[in-house]
Order: structure tokens, then C-alpha cells, then sequence
């Protein structure tokens, strides 16, 4: 059974946000600027106009193995289903905003159309015909990488094995699955990483196998 | 873009606050059996509609990169467009407005132009009646006959304006069969500047290499938000040092600066000094000479004009740009000058011409554009940069035919260009003779027209231009002089607007024809041409059209039906030569009684009516050794449906595989077979399969793999010199200076000239306003995209924030701007560090005033009413950043 997860070149990313709108055809997310499955986090340093600087950073859900959205909710509508995706029961869901809260990532909106709070699903419903995820497929400089861990010869796993990573808060202990790729210009690495710690997928694989192995049993099938 | 920031509803570095709760805590369904039953069936609705939709190659018609897309149709509705990896062009992409082109097929406002219109009101109030096609065809006949009959049948009283995509042959065909001379598209108010020179120094813009680039230099070309494919996606899967160097220089930090090896601020409008300087140290270090370049040069230029460069630049007019010179114009470090000269040098020699002082799109800045652009191509020309791998390419495409139409008769009546034709002697040298200039053309119809109504006397080669199509065009709001161009539309008799959306322009037709969207129609193919990886595109229709639309061939053929017999009339009437014919013209004599179907003349009635001379003379002037009036049936020029001329062309130039093939991917290149062959794309969704590994390299290899060309096909061969160093043609030419109202010399080499910068004064307040482009609007067309308003919903005004603060503004405080020729625009500003202090800058697309447009209307700045209403006085092309305001809290 595949685990799901995202590798992400974010040094190509050029905020464009063509994958907010591909989202939003694709999964017909709920219209408005702050209604976004996925988004371009942005940072900007410097001083002035001669040192200033911005990083992009392309988000979504980071489907974490151990996800304190799907912990928090009370009536269970936020679940794991297979590949490890999590995702909303909308029927299910009361909107007390709990997993809001408990999200690390700020991934969750409420889609008032839908009466329920709404994330990425990672395309499910798409990938099992396309492989790939919308935002994947539309975007220009192909930051993002789609694919499933547990394949060892999925161009995910071999990115991983290939290059150092990190993932966002780390310290919160969620094992979250989008890898932001180690740009291999040092100069252009530190200016994005910050204090970040970076990794290899040796350090990483044995202990999300592990705990993806634990809950597979609580996969739902969509 | 940084001005929306308000719209990022994360921020990406929060810290974070989860909350701790009890773990482990019953995640059993509230709803007892029926659990996760939506999720499931959610999906499976998913997957059927996925499995059961109907799949369509389109090419994109968000802006004029037309990149290929495949429609998913769903039960009627396209619900959604994926790219196409075979469409080399694109790389297998889809930018924001390429996604968002649905919301322009499903923009409920597009209803409220869902049949024909024709106007009821004033212009400009947007009162119109909804009329069949049939009465609007009818009612555009009875103008144009009225306009040509009393103009004689100058067939240029009636002009044509149309903006860039795969349809515009088939507007231009229609213009070629009313004959006008007047034909103005975005040539002058978008990338004349950049073509001409390249055009004019090396035979052809060309296309960027970037695939293959190590050293390029930007010149305000903002790439990574003015998106060029594949130039944006091949630049920025190479930046950060994997492959080339990236130096960018801008009066703002945009996205590509964020990218940029290195960024260097400048003055804006002082891109010419920097280039001159640049050419200045190549010269004086002898970059030009080391053993590469010195071999380019020999074989490429003239050993004349390059000895008389190398004069200019040591000890003529030129010597004096040296980098100190243009550091006190630019503010970039003489130091910093001389450094990426020498950076780009030795990139160009070292990877042989691989490097590119990349030449922009939309060059329609300032006055001195011409010669920027000039200087430009003479440096990628010294540093062997012209035609060779990585550099500029002057492209060899695959070849194509055009949906054209040679048999059209020659008007003899029609006048020449109104713009071109009245121009005072030693201006505008380099005006483009078939192109002409929208802001000439627009300023010069408004003082014709208005000195016509009033019955003053015209000058010679002045007439009224009395009616006007525009086609997927919107001057109102992207010309500069907003108010001239409504004014000019006012003056005119008949006003056509063929689109698809209410916009600023159609509220001042008179009838409004509605086309379809692009995705519910078949273009005429198109050869992608300047591209390191040529190819043949095709759109085919993915949806039926909404409403009572139509597409634009059915349009032009049927209009054509409707006014062919009296357009020939008119012409038999007013091309009568009694002298020649022996009888003067038979009063009251209808032509449109006595054409067949085919129309042949039908003599047999001709001589009944008439006697036997006057009868001759008709015949005669109708028959091939005149008029040749069978040619006048200009619908012969719509005889093939798009569909039926992609097939043909297709079947006739590469065979039946491939007519198959450009249907079925909608793309071809020579291979493209094997591609399919090798079961690399899923036969149904039409990208690649799902278990496909590697898909993001297999896009750029691809084509190097199966395509039978050779490796640089693209690359037209040259043997002998093609550059022109020089411009003798022009060394001598005079053109005005506007500010000074002089005449000034042109040279063969490009010159500073300090009288024609000016600069905003600082200490009064004013500021240089610069106009630019973002990835979320192609320029006018579509503020009211539902899709692409979440993305931006506002044009914000940059300002410096340190004389934001001084000025005591916020973000969103609302400011008046005025310019020096007193037009004024409201609009709300935000704060940043990323522009100079001198500089304010608004992006395009927004600040429509069409009261049709629910979300678009009078949301943000219109770039065409705050622009100064400035020429170039060498092209004739638009000049919008030679434009100062004040600005003034509100």
C-alpha cells in the first residue's frame, strides 16, 4: 500500500501560483483569496531596495504521519485513508475548528459552501489516473515531486536518497511529508534555509516506516 | 506579488500553536453508519468523471504564449485543463491564467454578451438591445455602404484593430477583403521597440536560448511574472548556479530578482546609458577581440562597420560613454559596469556565443527605447552572442501554411494610411509602414473626424475614418490617452467590437458581436517557429459554444456574405473611367441585381436592362482585363473551416499520420510518432501515464530523443555577414525630439541624447511612473476572472516605503495621481522596499470602468488612463513609463 508524499525544488518556485489555480479547478475548492488549498508562503529580508530579498516557499497539507489535525477532531471526520493522505468527511465534520488549531502548517480553511473545514487531499480521486497531483502537473519550473515512499524507484525516493532535505517544524513532531529540497548553491541554501536542520532520507525512512506501518490499520478507503 | 500581501492568509514562518489534546482520543464516526460515506462517494465521483470525460488537445488563449493544454470535458463543461507534455513550446505547463481560462468560458457576466448587441444608448453608457445575428449583420451592411458610398469607396475609412492570437489571420483576411490600409494590433504599445532593432541589426527579433545560456543579463524583463514560454521555465530550472548566471537589472525587486545570481538597481529610463557604457568597455578592453569573436566577427559583420564602431566608441561621439560616464546617469558603480562586462565576455567566448543580453517583449518604456534596444543588439552581436546555441537564435521553423488569401482585388480608391500617411516630414523615420502606430493612428482620426463633423477643410491625405472592427483588442484600456481613444470612438459612424466579454472598449461599439471562448472553437494551426524545439500546434474545439456565440471564422465568413454585393457596387460605381468605358456610368445601375451566386455577371440580364453600349461598358468593366469582379466575392477567402484547413495543410505538407496526430495530441513535430509508439502517453487523458517515471526530465528530453530533426534545426544557417553593425539606412534620417520640439540627427550607431530624459523633480514630489506586468493578468483582458481575482484583486501602487512614511501613507491608503498632462487616477497604495524612491509603479490589468463586469468594474488603476500619452519619435511606438505624476493623499 503506497504512502503518499512531496518532494519540493521550492529554489524553481517563481510564485507564480499557477498550482493555487489548477487546485482550484481540479478539486473545485470553495472560491476566495483566502480560501486556498495550497498556497506560495513568501519571505522578505533586507533593508532596502539594494539588499532586500524574497524567498518563496510553495505549501500545502503536509499530510503528516502523525497528524494532530486527525488526533484533535472529536467526530473523526479528519481521517487517514489509503496512501496516507488525510483528509475531511465533510458530512462528518461539526466545524469546531479544532484541527485549525492543532495544524502546524495553517493547511485548513472552512469552505462554507461545503458547511465543513477543507484541505488538500493530495488529488485523491486523480492520482490513481494521473499519478500526479494538479499542482505537480501544471507547474512551470516543476518544483513539486509526487509519489509514494514505500516504491524505492518512485522519482520521490530517488530525489530523496539524492539530495538533503527538510521538512517545515520539525520540533512539532508530526513527521510531515512535503520534503523541501537543500538548493546545492550554498550561498542561495543559507539564504532560505535559516537555522533549519537538514537531512538525509537514511535518517528518516526506518522511523516513517515505522509509524505509517502503525496506522495503516486506521486507513479509511477515501 | 508582494502587494497582495493581505490576500496570503498564511504566514509561512508563524510560529506555531497547536493545541495539545488529549491523544488517543475517539476517532470513531459521529455518525454512526454512515461514516466517511460522503468522503467515498466524493471519489468515486471523482474517478467516474475522470474516466468518462471527454479529452480535447486546445492551445491556450489566456495570453498570446498559446500554450497546449488538454480540456477535460464533463458532461458538457470543461472542468478542467491539464498541459500537454507533447507540446514542446510549454514544457508540460500551465500557468495561473492558463488554468484560469475556464473562468473565462464560465464567467457569468459573459451572458450579458450572449447574442449580438447593438447600441441604444450613448457610447460608452453600455445601453444596448439584444438582436439576432441577422439584424446585426444587417445593420453593420447599411453603415458600411453608407460610409463607403459617401466616401467614395476609400475603403480605409473603415479601419481594423485586433489583438494577437491563433484567430487573427482569419480578422486580417476579413481586413484584406474590405481593403483597408488602416490596420493597428499591439505592435506599437508592446514589443516594437525590442523587434525593430533586433530586426533591423540581425534580420529577426529572434528567441532566447536559455536552455542552453550560461550567462544572462535582464534588463527589467521580469520573467519570472511576465511569463514567456519557454523562456521563463527553461531560465529558472537553471538559476541559483545550476547552469547559468543570472543578472538582473530592474528600478523594483521583482520575483526574477528573486532568482537573480545578483540584482543591480538603476535609475529608470537609463537602460541606454548602462548598454553604451557596455559597448564602450567591450570596445576599449578589445573584448571583441579574442580569438572566438574576433573569428564570429569576421565571418558575421562588416569589416567597415566594425572599424567604424570601434571609432565611435575610442575617439568619436561614443568615447565619452565610458562606465564612469554612465554611472552618474544609471547609479550602478562604474566599478559594477565594467565587472559584468567582463563577466558576460568572458561567458560569451568561453562557452562560444552562449551567453544573452536577453531583449525583452514589452519594450514600450521610454523615448529613448529605440536606441536602447539598438545598443543591445550590437552587444550580443560583439560578443558572437547572434545566432549561436545559448544566445539569440534568428529560428527556422517547421513549415506551415497561413490561413490567408492572395486573390483579393486591389481597391483603388482605398487611401493610404491615416497615422503613416499624414506624418510631418522628418518625424517618426522607422514608423512601421504596415503597422502604423495606435496612438498616430487614434490622435490623428480624432482631429480628422472631429475637423470633418464640422465641416472644416481637410488637408491633403486626411479623411475620415469613419468605422472601426476591433477583435479581441481592448484600446480603451491599454493605449495610452484613455479619454482620446473613447473620444475617437465617438467620431465614428460605426464601431464593431468582436469579443467575448463586456469590456471597456465594447461599451462604446454599437454592436457587439460576441465570439466564443477559445476553448469552444478550432483555430487555424499554427507553426511554433522561434523555438529551440520547433513544432506544429493545433486548437480543436473541447466545449459547444454558450449562449448564441460564435466563432470567429463563422463570423467573418458570414459578415463577408452579407456585404460582398454592395462593396463591389460601391467600387464598380467610384471606378467607373468614362474615358476608358466610352459611356459615362448608367445612373442608378445596381451591380448587386446582376451577380450570380459565383459572381459572374449575368450578362444576359445586364444586356436586356441596358442598351447595347452602355451594356458593353459594363461588361467590360466587370470583366478579368478590369475589375476582374468575380474577385469580389470576398467570402471565396472563408471557403475552409479551421478544421478543414488544419487537416489538408497537415495531409498535404506531412501526411495522413500526421493530420491523425496534430487531432488526436493536437501537436506535431517530426517523431512525435514514436513518442506515441513507445506508449510513453496515455492514449485517453493524452499526458503521460500514470507509472511513467521521470516525467519532469522527460519533458526537456523528449524531443532531443525522437525527434528526427537535426540538432540545430532551429538555428538558421548564415554564410555570409547578416549583421549590420551600422545602420547606414538610417545614419543621417531626422526624427523630433518632444520635449524640445527639434529636429534631431539619427547615426548609424546609437547615441545618449540628454535632452530627451527627463527626470521627475524629487523636491516638488513627482515620481517616475513605471507600468509592468505580473503572472495573474494578461494585460486588459480579463479583470474579472473569478479565478484569477483570488489570486489579485487589486493593482496596488508601489511606493517607496520610506517616502510612503514620510508622506504619512499605509498600506491601502487611497492617493490621487496626476500626470504632466493632467490626467488624473484614484488609486490605493502599498508601502515596500523593493522599488526606488524616485519610482512609483502599477501593474496592468485592472481599473476597468465596463459597468458590465460585476467583479472587474472600477476595481484598482487603469494603466491607459494614467499613462502620459507619449510616442516614441523614432518607431511611433507607445512610450509609458515616460510618464511623471504627483501624487496627493486623498
Amino acid at each position: 500500500m503506497a504512502n503518499y508524499a512531496m518532494a519540493l525544488e521550492y529554489q524553481n518556485c517563481i510564485d507564480c501560483r499557477a498550482c493555487e489555480v489548477a487546485c482550484k479547478d481540479e478539486n473545485e475548492v470553495m472560491l476566495g483569496a483566502d480560501k486556498q488549498r495550497i498556497w506560495v508562503g513568501i519571505v522578505e529580508g533586507g533593508e532596502t531596495l539594494a539588499d532586500v530579498f524574497l524567498n518563496f516557499y510553495p505549501s500545502q497539507c503536509n499530510h503528516c504521519v502523525d497528524a494532530p489535525c486527525v488526533t484533535v477532531c472529536p467526530t473523526g471526520a479528519s481521517h487517514f485513508v489509503e496512501g496516507g493522505i488525510v483528509k475531511v468527511d465533510y458530512d462528518m465534520c461539526i466545524i469546531c475548528k479544532g484541527c485549525m488549531e492543532a495544524c502546524p502548517y495553517d493547511a485548513r480553511f472552512v469552505d462554507e459552501t461545503r458547511h465543513a473545514v477543507d484541505k488538500c487531499t493530495f488529488c485523491d480521486g486523480r492520482i490513481q489516473e494521473y499519478g500526479t497531483t494538479a499542482c505537480s502537473a501544471t507547474c512551470p519550473t516543476k518544483v513539486r515531486t509526487f509519489g509514494d515512499l514505500e516504491d524505492p524507484n518512485s522519482d520521490l525516493v530517488k530525489l530523496l536518497e539524492n539530495r538533503e532535505f527538510f521538512v517545515l517544524k520539525e520540533d512539532e513532531g508530526t513527521m510531515p511529508k512535503l520534503f523541501y529540497l537543500v538548493p546545492q548553491d550554498k550561498e542561495y541554501a543559507k539564504r532560505t534555509l535559516g537555522d533549519v536542520k537538514t537531512h538525509k532520507w537514511s535518517e528518516f525512512k526506518a522511523k516513517y516506516q515505522q509509524a505509517t506501518d502503525e496506522q495503516k490499520s486506521q486507513w479509511k478507503k477515501a | 506579488m508582494g502587494e497582495i500581501v493581505d490576500l496570503k492568509r498564511r504566514d509561512f514562518l508563524k510560529t506555531a500553536s497547536a493545541v495539545a489534546v488529549g491523544a488517543g482520543l475517539a476517532s470513531s464516526g459521529a455518525f454512526g453508519l454512515s461514516a466517511y460515506e460522503d468522503a467515498e462517494e466524493l471519489k468515486a465521483e471523482k474517478e467516474r468523471q475522470i474516466k468518462n470525460a471527454k479529452y480535447t488537445p486546445t492551445f491556450c488563449g489566456m495570453c498570446v504564449n498559446m500554450c497546449g493544454f488538454i480540456a477535460r470535458n464533463v458532461d458538457g463543461k470543461i472542468k478542467k485543463l491539464d498541459p500537454n507534455p507533447l507540446f514542446t513550446k510549454s514544457r508540460s505547463f500551465a500557468c495561473a491564467r492558463g488554468n484560469a481560462g475556464i473562468a473565462s468560458a464560465y464567467d457569468p457576466d459573459r451572458a450579458k454578451m450572449g447574442q449580438p448587441l447593438i447600441r441604444v444608448g450613448k457610447r460608452g453608457e453600455g445601453k444596448f438591445k439584444k438582436v439576432s445575428w441577422e439584424e446585426a449583420y444587417e445593420f453593420i451592411r447599411q453603415k458600411m455602404v453608407k460610409i463607403l458610398e459617401e466616401e467614395k469607396d476609400n475603403r480605409s475609412a473603415i479601419a481594423f484593430g485586433a489583438g494577437a492570437g491563433a484567430e487573427e489571420p482569419l480578422f486580417a483576411t476579413f481586413k484584406d477583403g474590405v481593403g483597408s490600409a488602416n490596420f493597428v494590433d499591439h505592435f506599437t504599445t508592446c514589443f516594437a521597440p525590442a523587434f525593430l532593432a533586433n530586426k533591423l541589426t540581425f534580420g529577426s527579433w529572434g528567441s532566447a536560448d536559455f536552455e542552453k545560456s550560461k550567462y544572462v543579463l535582464m534588463l527589467g524583463a521580469n520573467r519570472a511574472e511576465a511569463i514567456v514560454t519557454p523562456d521563463t521555465l527553461d531560465l529558472f530550472r537553471k538559476s541559483h548556479k545550476r547552469g547559468a548566471k543570472i543578472v538582473y537589472v530592474d528600478v523594483r525587486y521583482t520575483n526574477t530578482a528573486a532568482h537573480a545570481d545578483e540584482f543591480i538597481p538603476i535609475k529608470p529610463g537609463t537602460d541606454l546609458a548602462l548598454l553604451l557604457a557596455m559597448i564602450h568597455e567591450t570596445i576599449n578592453k578589445g573584448y571583441h577581440k579574442t580569438p572566438y569573436k574576433a573569428q564570429y566577427l569576421q565571418q558575421y559583420a562588416k569589416p567597415e562597420d566594425l572599424q567604424e564602431l570601434e571609432a565611435y566608441f575610442t575617439s568619436g561621439e561614443g568615447a565619452k560613454y565610458t562606465p564612469e560616464w554612465a554611472e552618474k546617469i544609471t547609479e550602478i558603480p562604474a566599478n559594477t559596469i565594467r565587472r559584468i562586462t567582463k563577466e558576460f565576455s568572458d561567458a560569451a567566448e568561453k562557452y562560444q556565443g552562449a551567453a544573452n543580453c536577453y531583449r525583452s517583449r514589452k519594450s514600450t518604456w521610454y523615448y529613448q527605447d529605440f536606441e536602447f534596444r539598438r545598443a543591445q543588439a550590437i552587444f550580443n552581436s560583439l560578443h558572437g552572442c547572434v545566432n549561436r546555441p545559448g544566445g539569440v537564435l534568428l529560428n527556422h521553423g517547421l513549415k506551415a501554411e497561413k490561413y490567408e488569401y492572395e486573390d483579393f482585388p486591389i481597391y483603388d480608391n482605398a487611401k493610404s494610411r491615416i497615422d503613416v500617411g499624414t506624418i510631418e516630414p522628418n518625424t517618426y523615420p522607422l514608423i512601421n509602414p504596415g503597422k502604423g502606430s495606435w496612438q498616430l493612428f487614434r490622435d490623428k482620426v480624432l482631429e480628422v473626424n472631429t475637423k470633418w463633423r464640422k465641416g472644416e477643410k481637410l488637408k491633403e491625405n486626411e479623411y475620415p475614418v469613419r468605422g472601426m472592427f476591433i477583435y479581441r483588442e481592448n484600446p480603451i484600456q491599454s493605449v495610452p490617452g484613455r479619454e482620446k481613444t473613447e473620444q475617437m470612438f465617438d467620431t465614428m459612424d460605426l464601431v464593431v467590437v468582436i469579443d467575448i466579454l463586456p469590456n471597456d472598449t465594447a461599451m462604446y461599439a454599437d454592436v457587439i458581436l460576441p465570439d466564443t471562448v477559445y476553448l469552444e472553437r478550432t483555430s487555424p494551426l499554427k507553426s511554433f517557429g522561434t523555438l529551440r524545439e520547433p513544432m506544429i500546434g493545433a486548437r480543436w474545439a473541447t466545449a459547444k459554444p454558450l449562449y448564441k456565440t460564435k466563432p470567429l471564422y463563422y463570423i467573418m465568413k458570414e459578415l463577408s456574405e452579407k456585404i460582398e454585393k454592395d462593396l463591389a457596387n460601391i467600387t464598380f460605381k467610384y471606378t467607373w473611367d468614362e474615358d476608358e468605358l466610352g459611356v459615362p456610368y448608367p445612373k442608378g445601375f445596381d451591380l448587386t441585381k446582376y451577380l450570380n451566386e459565383d459572381f459572374s455577371l449575368n450578362e444576359e440580364k445586364v444586356k436586356k436592362d441596358y442598351p447595347a453600349n452602355v451594356a458593353e461598358a459594363i461588361i467590360k468593366h466587370a470583366s478579368e482585363d478590369d475589375l476582374d469582379i468575380e474577385t469580389f466575392k470576398i467570402s471565396n477567402a472563408f471557403e475552409k473551416t479551421p478544421e478543414e484547413f488544419n487537416r489538408e495543410v497537415m495531409k498535404d505538407l506531412y501526411g495522413e499520420e500526421a493530420a491523425k496526430i496534430l487531432e488526436t495530441y493536437g501537436v506535431y513535430w517530426p517523431g512525435i510518432e514514436k513518442v506515441i509508439k513507445a506508449g510513453l502517453i496515455d492514449p485517453k487523458y493524452k499526458t503521460f501515464k500514470k507509472d511513467v517515471k521521470n516525467k519532469n526530465e522527460l519533458i526537456y528530453s523528449l524531443y532531443k530523443k525522437y525527434c528526427t530533426l537535426p540538432e540545430d534545426y532551429c538555428i538558421i544557417k548564415k554564410d555570409g555577414p547578416f549583421i549590420n553593425l551600422k545602420l547606414g539606412n538610417i545614419d543621417g534620417k531626422k526624427f523630433k525630439n518632444p520635449y524640445t520640439g527639434q529636429f534631431v540627427t539619427l547615426k548609424g550607431f546609437p547615441a545618449w541624447r540628454e535632452d530627451l530624459f527627463v527626470e521627475p523633480d524629487t523636491k516638488k514630489g513627482e515620481k517616475r511612473l513605471v507600468i509592468g506586468r505580473h503572472g495573474y493578468f494578461t494585460q486588459s483582458s480579463h479583470p474579472n476572472n473569478y479565478l484569477l481575482l483570488d489570486l489579485m484583486n487589486y493593482n496596488y501602487i508601489w511606493i517607496n516605503d520610506k517616502v510612503a512614511k514620510k508622506m504619512g501613507l499605509k498600506f491601502k491608503d487611497e492617493v490621487e495621481l496626476t500626470n504632466r498632462q493632467g490626467a488624473k487616477v484614484k488609486g490605493k497604495v502599498y508601502p515596500t522596499k523593493r522599488i526606488r524612491e524616485d519610482t512609483i509603479f502599477i501593474a496592468t490589468g485592472l481599473g476597468s470602468q465596463s459597468k458590465y463586469f460585476t467583479l472587474g468594474y472600477d476595481n484598482g488603476v487603469s494603466q491607459a488612463q494614467i499613462a502620459e500619452n507619449r510616442v516614441d519619435p523614432i518607431i511611433g511606438a507607445a512610450s509609458m513609463n515616460e510618464t511623471i505624476v504627483t501624487i496627493k493623499k486623498v
